[in-house]
């Protein structure tokens, strides 16, 4: 069993659902970065991202599985970094279906239904968190 | 090239993160708070709290690859911008001014949204800054949305 990196203010960061940030990278070494409505908390070593509509970022980690991932705590101003392995895509079960149901909650509440739509929920192995700034 | 409806929406309290990458390809993100295009649009200087950076420098310092998301949080309207950072270190004093600038509005910008519970935020934010110039070499929207992903610069591409 390996060390919990995502420990309980880490959970209650990824809890307030502030829109994060995840950065990519192609195999010819390009960044990208894109705006994510969620961020899903699976256990003590993974996380869950949504996969809506960024296609540059699916084609970055297929190449290229790691990413990070940077959510702001707006109690504390600081920013929550992740560094995350991508493992796989899933299109059906719990998590996918916490995650659909959480999207559209997002969506009606950021005037994006009918456009913000799940096609998969994306889930990463977490490789370390790092916490930079706030009070 | 930046377009003038881009450095006008650059003017607005928008979010701004910078991607970095190492030598293994391994990315990173940098908060950014406030930026100046140059006078003939062709490049933009980021203006990033110090204590933000993590490992940028030793990213720039090995590749100089950079792309950057800017969105406003009340219409979700997005852009992403690529290119190659050109120089970075400690802030000049215009660049002070910039990142001065854009932190009372952007806060102000908050503030109206969430009210007084953004003020632990002001204090967290925080000198000294590091500036960071590229050239920009691709232009991409990501309004959430069909349009998601459309390259418009350069145009044609």
């Amino acid at each position: 069993m390996g060390e919990t990196l995502i420990d309980a203010d880490v959970r209650r960061v990824i809890a307030a659902g502030t829109p994060a940030v995840l950065v990519s990278c192609s195999g010819d070494g390009v960044p990208n970065t894109t705006i994510i409505s969620q961020v899903y908390y699976v256990d003590d070593r993974h996380l869950a991202l949504s996969f809506q509509f960024f296609s540059k970022t699916i084609r970055n980690v297929r190449e290229n599985p790691n990413v990070c991932v940077s959510q702001f705590d707006v109690e504390t101003g600081a920013e929550h970094m992740f560094k995350l392995r991508y493992l796989r895509s899933e299109t059906e079960g719990d998590v996918f279906d916490e995650m659909d149901m959480q999207l559209e909650a997002i969506a009606s509440a950021t005037g994006m239904s009918g456009i913000f739509k799940l096609k998969a929920a994306d889930i990463y192995e977490v490789l370390d968190v790092d916490r930079r700034g706030g009070v | 090239m930046l377009s003038e409806e881009l450095v006008a929406f650059l003017s607005n309290p928008v979010v701004g993160y910078l991607g970095t990458r190492n030598g293994e390809k391994f990315p990173e993100a940098h908060r950014v708070y406030g930026w100046r295009p140059s006078q003939d649009r062709r490049s933009l200087t980021l203006c990033i709290p110090t204590q933000l950076v993590g490992n940028m420098i030793s990213h720039l310092n090995d590749n100089g690859q950079v792309a950057v998301t800017v969105v406003d949080m009340m219409t979700n309207d997005a852009y992403q911008l690529k290119g190659k950072a050109s120089a970075w270190g400690e802030a000049d004093p215009q660049e002070l001014e910039v990142y001065r600038s854009f932190k009372t509005s952007f806060f102000a910008a908050l503030e109206l949204k969430f009210g007084e519970g953004i003020n632990a935020l002001k204090s967290a934010v925080g000198e000294p800054i590091t500036a960071v110039t590229f050239e920009v070499r691709e232009i991409y929207v990501q309004t959430p949305g069909p349009g998601a992903g459309k390259q418009i610069y350069p145009e044609g591409a």
